[in-house]
């Protein structure tokens, strides 16, 4: 029974001295057995959250208890961004850098705090976007998100870290988390009542569920679109005792902020679902990997699932285990968050085997994302019709939109399947629009005569994640931001996207400041993009050239 | 049944058995597919992209794609050869590669593969990357300059000699290879000269530290025949074919 001490979880800058005996007393207090190998990151990063750092002599510690290599432990220290191994400071700043935080001004804020801190021992850095694009200028302070920092409060907040003021009694306002649904629809608005879903898969067969889901026509809403009843049929049939139901909540697509919601007020409805995807299945174990950034979700998500065990529906045929990540983009690709969940690097696996065959510890896994499993919930207890009803003759049922940028309201937005980009500008407020980033960096760039294009799963970018642009902004520069977070965020496993997103970077910056190689440098680039296209082991590097394309694709009439 | 199935590359009939991957059936029947990261002896990566074919219309690496009966598989074709052309470029200026100083320039994959692809310029920037060196064991040197990520000597290490000394660390551009020990250093390993892993790096990362610049340039393993006619080998153990 996993324990929770919030003390530790909530905004701290303050951290214990390590001792071996308080080290192994924190990572007993949250797994029964956590120096097994599948335990390893999951220990990692509860030794980072407590002692603010895995030094040295932490890692041989650990190396030593739980038997495995130090080579084991340095290769995961170097994947995961968050863990550190220096100590630690009390105040580490990682601010989201995402085109939507360059745009509300960060490149300023952080020359004025670097300034203003530059004799504390206070640690900034950026980081991919931390799905908090409504709320920009957002950081992360030691892993707790302090919203809208600006110029009215800069001064107040560098003056809090210069005076060594804790975390815990800096203003409250401050880490406003705002989940304000700007346009509801069904799912968000439904008279929900727990545990009615899952007393309904009871009393059909596995088939029946399957079917029902099939019948409402629900597709995976993580990126791909897979239709779910075709994956839990495939998992359903694999003859092996022994599977796993996986909630991807490691949404780090940037501009996308659904999960944020969903976890905060729907936990239920997700853990529901993933009770009827067992049913569906017949699993005996689930995990939700929570991205790292989410990290001030976490108790929220332990009591969700303490409550459910109290009621029975957990902890007896199916439990669910929730586990952290620590800052790598790449664990949203489902076998890469398996790789991780397995507590290894998040390296893509290959696929054939796909996770329903072989997956988490090769076992036949379910891989749903957070809205998927919420949907779930949503048919079991209202019907399929109910879901149906909603969206067009080939897209069904509705999802949330993260919408940031340059609008009147920022926010989520639910929507039915196939609703127009341009509808989606009018509710949001949006004026003057140049272009619109439609599924994040990995999705599609439309301008203006491309607006009628439907929100769906037929449709370039589907969805999901909305980011706004208005006619000041420099389609370059939003295209450079995308270029360097794939450069950042490739996990460096295969050529094409571990040197092709450095060149490409490279490229773009020689086609922005060196005219004379302009022709060049767009030919070299389009080429690489297909290249990448072409050959990367997965879809990071598949999408990662495909800002460039659609920059260049516009060319000259967009040109910078 | 199982001796009866077979594919076609670029039009050739080539027999596989099941469970063969496009890679393994195509090096059994001499037909060559360029690769780096490929072995037949371990378990494929899948990491280089070099062996990327054509298979109704998708791109897949022969080395982890499953052959299947009657399927048509193209991977001499123009388009493709320029693909891995490019692919040789980028693991060029990612790493720092000094072939006309380097102790196995002429025994090199690398190189041999962009002579094969009849490569004569960078193409892309040189990344500059700021590589270490590890001379800390005493028969063993580590160049991880000329490293290209492949895994070979990790998965060689674990599978072949049941150690487990190398493997790669960090993300993305500073992906990089480790050794398994406290130190972190490959003299505190017990890596021995003797293992296959010291020997199946395909470029030169891994090199022993005597016998070096031993075979005169003209009999080089690939001065006078193209890699894709002799296979990825090593000089000293020019054996089994790859």
């Amino acid at each position: 029974m996993v324990k929770i001490d919030r003390t530790w979880l909530s905004p701290n800058s303050e951290f214990p001295g390590w001792s071996p005996e308080l080290a192994e007393a924190t990572l007993r207090e949250q797994h029964p057995h956590p120096f097994t190998r599948e335990r390893l990151l999951q220990s990692l990063i509860i030794l980072q959250l407590r002692f603010g750092c895995v030094s040295t002599p932490m890692q041989q510690w650990l190396s030593h208890i739980s038997k495995v290599s130090l080579a084991d432990i340095r290769g995961l220290m170097s994947f995961y961004q968050f863990l550190e191994e220096s100590s630690p400071s009390p105040f580490h700043l990682r601010f989201a850098n995402n085109i939507i935080e360059q745009h509300s001004g960060l490149p300023d804020l952080l020359q004025t705090v670097s300034q203003k801190l530059s004799n504390t021992n206070c640690r900034i850095e950026t980081t991919s976007c931390i799905g908090l694009s409504d709320h920009p200028v957002s950081l992360l302070v030691n892993g707790h998100p302090v919203t809208r920092l600006g110029k009215h409060n800069v001064d107040e907040f560098c003056r809090l870290i210069t005076e060594n003021i804790p975390l815990h009694s800096w203003p409250r306002s401050w880490f406003t988390v705002d989940n304000q649904i700007q346009h509801p629809g069904p799912l968000t608005s439904y008279p929900y009542q727990k545990g009615n879903a899952v007393k309904t898969a009871r009393q059909m067969t596995r088939e029946q569920i399957i079917n029902l889901i099939g019948d409402a026509g629900l597709r995976g809403l993580g990126g791909a679109g897979f239709p779910t009843a075709f994956k839990w049929h495939w998992c359903e049939q694999q003859s092996e005792q022994e599977k796993y139901i996986t909630c991807n909540a490691d949404e780090g697509e940037p501009g996308t902020f659904k999960d944020r919601y969903y976890l905060t007020h729907q936990a239920d409805q997700m853990i529901e679902g993933m009770v009827i995807a067992a049913l569906a299945v017949g699993a005996t174990k689930g995990f939700i990997y929570l991205r790292g950034e989410y990290l001030y979700l976490y108790a929220t998500l332990i009591q969700a699932l303490e409550q459910w065990r109290a009621s029975g529906e957990l902890g007896n045929a199916f439990d669910i285990e929730l586990q952290l990540g620590a800052g790598a983009y790449v664990c949203g690709e489902e076998s890469a968050m398996l790789e991780s969940l397995e507590g290894k690097r998040g390296i893509p696996k290959t696929k054939p085997p796909f996770p329903g065959e072989k997956g988490l510890f090769d076992k036949p896994t379910i891989v749903n994302n957070v809205e998927t499993f919420i949907c779930a919930t949503f048919i079991l207890q209202q019907g399929s019709t109910a879901f149906r009803k909603q969206g067009n003759e080939k897209s069904f049922g509705s999802r949330l939109h993260s919408v940031s940028g340059d609008c009147n309201q920022p926010g989520l937005y639910e929507l039915a399947q196939g609703v127009s980009v341009r509808s989606l500008l009018k509710l949001s407020g949006a004026r003057n629009t140049q272009c619109v980033q439609v599924g994040g960096p990995s999705g599609s760039l439309f301008f203006e005569d491309q607006f009628e294009t439907p929100l769906d799963f037929e449709s370039p970018g589907r969805g999901g994640s909305i980011m706004i642009f208005n006619k000041t902004r420099s389609v370059l520069d939003i295209v450079r931001n995308f270029t360097r977070f794939f450069r950042h965020e490739s996990c460096g496993f295969c050529t094409p996207c571990r040197a092709g997103t450095v060149a490409l970077d490279q490229l773009l910056d020689q086609f922005q400041h060196t005219p004379a190689l302009q022709q060049k440098s767009r030919q070299d680039m389009l080429e690489l993009a297909q290249l990448m296209q072409h050959s990367s082991h997965c879809g990071l590097g598949k999408t990662a050239g495909l800002p460039v394309v659609n920059l260049l694709q516009r060319e000259p009439a967009n040109e910078r | 049944m199982s001796d009866e199935q077979a594919f076609f590359l670029d039009g050739n009939s080539i027999p596989f058995n099941k469970g063969d991957t496009i890679m393994q059936a195509a090096l059994r029947a001499g037909n060559y597919i360029p690769h780096l990261c490929f072995h037949p002896d371990l378990t494929p990566h899948g990491s280089c992209r070099l062996c990327i074919v054509t298979v109704k219309g998708k791109s897949v690496s022969a080395c982890t794609q499953p052959a299947e009966h009657n399927q048509d598989v193209q991977s001499n074709t123009p388009e493709l050869q320029k693909a891995r052309l490019r692919l040789i470029q980028l693991l060029f200026a990612e790493g720092n590669h000094y072939c006309p100083s380097c102790e196995v320039s002429g025994n090199c994959q690398l190189q041999a593969l962009a002579y094969d692809l009849n490569m004569t310029h960078y193409h892309y920037a040189p990344f500059n990357s700021v590589r270490q060196t590890d001379g800390s064991h005493a028969a063993l040197f580590i160049d991880q300059d000329r490293c290209i990520q492949c895994d070979l000597c990790g998965r060689s290490s674990a599978q072949e000699d049941g150690k487990e000394i190398y493997s790669l660390s960090g993300r993305g551009q500073n992906t990089h290879l480790i050794f398994r020990s406290q130190s972190g250093l490959l003299g505190d390993t017990d890596a021995s000269a003797n293992d296959h892993a010291a020997h199946i790096c395909p470029v030169g990362c891994i090199l022993p530290k005597t016998r070096n610049y031993s075979d005169p340039v003209g009999k080089r393993l690939y001065d006078n025949e193209p890699i894709h006619r002799i296979g990825n080998h090593r000089r000293k153990d020019r054996g089994p074919t790859s």
